[in-house]
């Protein structure tokens, strides 16, 4: 009878040695690319001389633009080189309609979404409050504002808004955006940074021949960002002069919004590639005042800048003051700024624990969310080095596999990248990220972009033990998406979350509107106070958890 | 500058030769030899002690005593001693190498190369004397042929510490971070006591992330840290790594240390002002960087906009708001120098 059982033990016990040999985390993805029906491949139209537009594009949406209560997917597309026209529909952006089953379908042409040019990135919001969310579509000479008429169609009125993106009569080349009641009116803003003054003509060669290198931006100049103040007609002011914007030229990547000093108006980090960061403070909707040094965010605490790339600006430790994440390059680190409280941030990356697995890679899109419904917010970071041909310089990967920190509380990470599943091990030129819950599942997915590549569509399967919230609100006397409003949330057992309405999330990318929650164990939140930016508050009590939770403005 | 006037002794050194006693000394100067290789100094002195005297003219006892000198920091009496020696045995490979060596320790670069290739003319493949020569190559910014001349003074002789050192260091400088470590473990396996190689060790265990055996490197090293393979920024590197780690009160003892034993550099003071700043203490944030604004800084280790920052930050957490504009305005208007154009 022993010696029959020893094939079955051994058999158990080689079963358990394997399952012992990763042990797993409590943040787990999976692919659901195969079965998505997504097609969308990222191309950058690449030429042998490696212009540095060929390295940052790659900007994703997550957003429900027929309002069927499902996330839909937009890509942003290159464009031939050095035309910069988008001369096959392999270049077109493209839209992908959540079909509520895993699937989607392409839409694209129907939507009138496919685009002109070179684009990078995306910003989402309802600009015009009349409940269908908007695109706006930045790139390389052409931005453009897509309104959504609300019968799945798409109509291009960049012109008639006044948002054709020039500055002093130049065309400017934009990388992300983000939409934001600054002056809290009611209506949406919209905030655009710029990167560098690029041209073919102008582009500078890295590298050796053959082997080219994307050139940093300290090849090139500067450019302003913009701000564009909604006038509720259809059309925006370029506000940026006036509104204390322009006059601060940096190389305008990711941006970034939350009221850090909650003052009720919102903030604008803009994550600088190569140059100081800035932090436009919101001085009561009516000017910004640039203060990322005294802050503490314009640098690492090394007091030096970094390549910027992507930002997230939310709460990470639960005391109510938003923080910020940065990605940048390898041997940088991802800044990780900690909100002290009275303006002051300091840079925590080591003591966060994001240091040592940031050192050796380089990051884009990047979002701060509770991944496995615990109540911590995890982070996410999309890598890959920016040079295609990096690695012919040395040790060097190109591709890179993405990262996850998981929030151990009070605002602690574990790099648990490696044990978070076979999805987060593929190796690909990620770029743009962005962060939702596309299955309804109150479990926070991610869509990223790769370079020469598929999409990574990366579904949440972590345990479902915890419970959860998404909050969705739409505005009254605030702009209808409830942007800028601010949540916070307290469980049964007493514990305090904050988060923020924002769509504008990581690396030229969009991300669901709707605000997520982890509840641990509490199947129920004992108060929901709800800060909207026309300056109500709204408490809800004895809220039942996982449920997709509809507030309006009263 | 001090040893300039040395070469002109050569003339007037008086060198009685060789002689069958000298022949006797065979077995005991390599001993020697073998201890001052592997930084043994004070037993060293304790065998030539007790062969000196009569024996000093000796050739062999003269190297080694000019090495002695020289692993002493007695540079003037070294240079004497092996200008004497050369001038007895002037196709030493060894004594052209470790001559060179010294030269190189205190700036005299030209000579120290010279030594080097009048060492390699004789002997194509003398470990030593490639060793200094690929030094000397990565320090004219010939990192390629720095390293191949490393890489052969390696495969001649892989027990031969510093030049697997040296290429270390060549990986350090090129990012080559497990390349690196390879190098400093093969040190630390030849010379368990040399704490320049555990710093390295530490730095780039660092720079990969692995921060436990960065740690554990770095104090090894520590208690190891004394005698001529020492390392002046052990406390300094260790400080600030312990700062990164958010280990404050330990960092400060490391920090306040280094301060001590390295006062006009710049980094250090830069460093301990961060600790404090973090910890609050934002006066004496402000002490430590004024201080380290008004060293020089030559090889722009840490930036002027770096101190700027720094008390940009300082003034603003103290309400000091005048003085933190001040900073401020300095912080944002000046630059920082460009960096490489590539991205690699």
């Amino acid at each position: 009878m022993r010696l029959a059982l020893m094939p079955v033990l051994l058999t158990l016990l080689w079963g358990a040695w394997k399952s012992t040999d990763r042990p797993a985390s409590p943040i787990r993805f999976e692919s659901g690319l195969a079965a998505s029906g997504i097609g969308f491949v990222l191309r950058n139209g690449t030429v042998p001389d490696k212009p540095i537009i060929d390295t940052t594009l790659g900007g994703v949406a997550l957003f429900d633009f027929d309002n069927d209560g499902f996330l839909d997917i937009f890509f942003t597309n290159g464009a031939a080189i050095p035309s910069l026209v988008k001369d096959d529909p392999a270049f077109w952006n493209r839209l992908y309609r959540n079909n509520h089953d895993g699937t989607f379908s392409d839409v694209t042409g129907h939507a009138g979404l496919a685009g002109e040019g070179y684009s990078m990135g995306v910003a989402t919001g309802d600009f015009d409050n009349d409940g269908y969310m908007d695109l706006f579509v930045t790139g390389v000479n052409r931005n453009t504002l897509f309104h959504n008429n609300g019968d799945g169609t798409f109509t291009d009125i960049t012109k008639r808004a006044g948002l054709l993106g020039s500055a002093s009569g130049k065309k400017t080349w934009s990388v992300s955006a983000a939409w934001v009641d600054y002056d809290r009116d009611g209506k949406l803003d919209l905030f655009v940074s710029s990167y560098v003054d690029w041209s073919m003509e102008t582009n500078s060669l890295c590298g050796e021949e053959g082997r080219r290198l994307s050139c940093a931006p300290v090849s090139y100049r500067g450019l302003p960002n913009f701000l564009y103040r909604n006038n509720g007609d259809g059309t925006f002011t370029d506000v940026s002069e006036i509104a204390g914007i322009a006059g601060h030229v940096g190389k305008g990547m990711g941006v970034a919004v939350a009221d850090y000093n909650g003052d009720g108006y919102p903030d604008i980090f803009v994550a600088n590639d190569n140059e100081r960061n800035f932090l436009f403070k919101n001085e009561g909707g009516k000017r910004f005042q640039e203060v990322g040094i005294a802050s503490g965010v314009a640098f690492t605490e090394d007091g030096v800048p970094v390549s910027s790339m992507g930002a997230d600006f939310r709460d990470l430790n639960n005391d109510g003051r938003p923080d910020l994440i940065v990605t940048a390059l390898e041997g940088e680190t991802f800044p990780l700024f900690l909100n002290l409280g009275k303006g002051f941030f300091s840079e925590s990356s080591y003591q966060a624990g994001v240091g040592p697995g940031s050192l050796r890679k380089s990051g884009w899109g990047v979002g701060a969310y509770d991944f496995d419904n615990d109540g911590n917010k995890d982070i996410f970071t999309a890598n890959s080095h920016v040079s295609e041909n990096a690695p012919l310089y040395g040790s060097h990967l190109y591709k890179q596999s993405n990262s996850v920190w998981r929030n151990q509380g009070a605002g602690k990470f574990q790099d648990v990248s490696t044990l978070a599943g076979a999805a987060l091990r593929v190796l690909a030129a990620h770029r743009g990220a962005a962060f939702g819950d596309m299955d309804n599942d109150g479990r926070i997915d991610i869509v990223v972009s790769s370079i020469g590549e598929r999409p990574e569509i990366l579904l949440n399967r972590s345990s479902r033990a915890n419970h959860w919230l998404l909050v969705q609100t739409k505005g009254k006397s605030s702009n209808r998406d409830g942007i800028g409003a601010t949540i916070k949330v307290t469980s049964q057992d007493g514990i305090v979350q904050y988060n923020h309405v924002v769509t504008s999330v990581g690396y030229a990318s969009a991300s669901d509107k709707r605000v997520h929650f982890g509840l641990g164990k509490n199947t129920r939140v004992r108060e929901i106070e709800v800060s909207w930016p026309s300056g109500k508050t709204q408490r809800l009590s004895g809220i039942p958890a996982d449920q997709i939770l509809d507030l309006k403005e009263p | 500058m001090r040893l300039v006037p040395l070469f002109f002794l050569l003339t007037r050194i008086i060198y009685a030769g060789p002689d069958a006693f000298c022949t006797q000394l065979g077995s005991q100067m390599r001993s020697v030899k073998t201890l001052l290789d592997q930084s043994r100094t004070t037993e060293a002195q304790a065998l030539l002690s007790a062969a000196s005297g009569a024996t000093s003219h000796c050739p062999d006892m003269l190297l080694a005593l000019a090495r002695l000198r020289a692993a002493e920091n007695k540079m003037d009496e070294s240079g004497k001693l092996f200008t004497q020696f050369l001038e007895a045995e002037p196709t030493s490979q060894d004594g052209l190498f470790y001559f060179g060596a010294m030269l190189l320790r205190i700036g005299y670069y030209p000579q120290a190369e010279s030594l080097a290739d009048r060492a390699l003319t004789i002997n194509a493949s003398h470990v030593g004397a490639l060793t200094l020569k690929g030094r000397l190559l990565l320090m004219r910014g010939q990192a390629a042929e720095s390293q191949q001349t490393l890489e052969r003074a390696v495969a001649l002789d892989p027990k031969f510490a510093e030049a697997h050192f040296q290429l270390g260091t060549l990986f350090d400088r090129r990012k080559q971070y497990e390349s690196a470590i390879r190098e400093f473990e093969a040190v630390i396996s030849l010379t368990p006591s040399d704490a320049r190689a555990y710093d390295y060790l530490g730095l780039n265990w660092e720079r990969l992330g692995n921060t436990a055996r960065a740690g554990k490197a770095f104090q090894v090293g520590l208690a190891c840290n004394s005698g001529p393979l020492s390392d002046s920024f052990l406390d300094f590197n260790y400080g600030r790594f312990l700062l990164k780690q958010d280990r404050l009160r330990e960092s400060r003892e490391y920090l306040s240390r280094a301060v001590i034993s390295t006062p006009q550099v710049r980094a250090v003071l830069y460093e301990r002002a961060k600790l404090l700043l973090r910890m609050g203490d934002f006066k004496e944030a402000v002490q430590d960087a004024q201080r380290a604004r008004d060293l020089p800084d030559p090889s722009h280790v840490i930036l002027d906009s770096q101190i700027y920052s720094l008390l940009a930050v300082s003034f603003s957490r103290l309400g000091s708001l005048e003085e933190a504009a001040k900073f401020n305005k300095l912080a944002a208007e000046t630059g920082v120098p460009p960096r490489s154009a590539d991205r690699k």
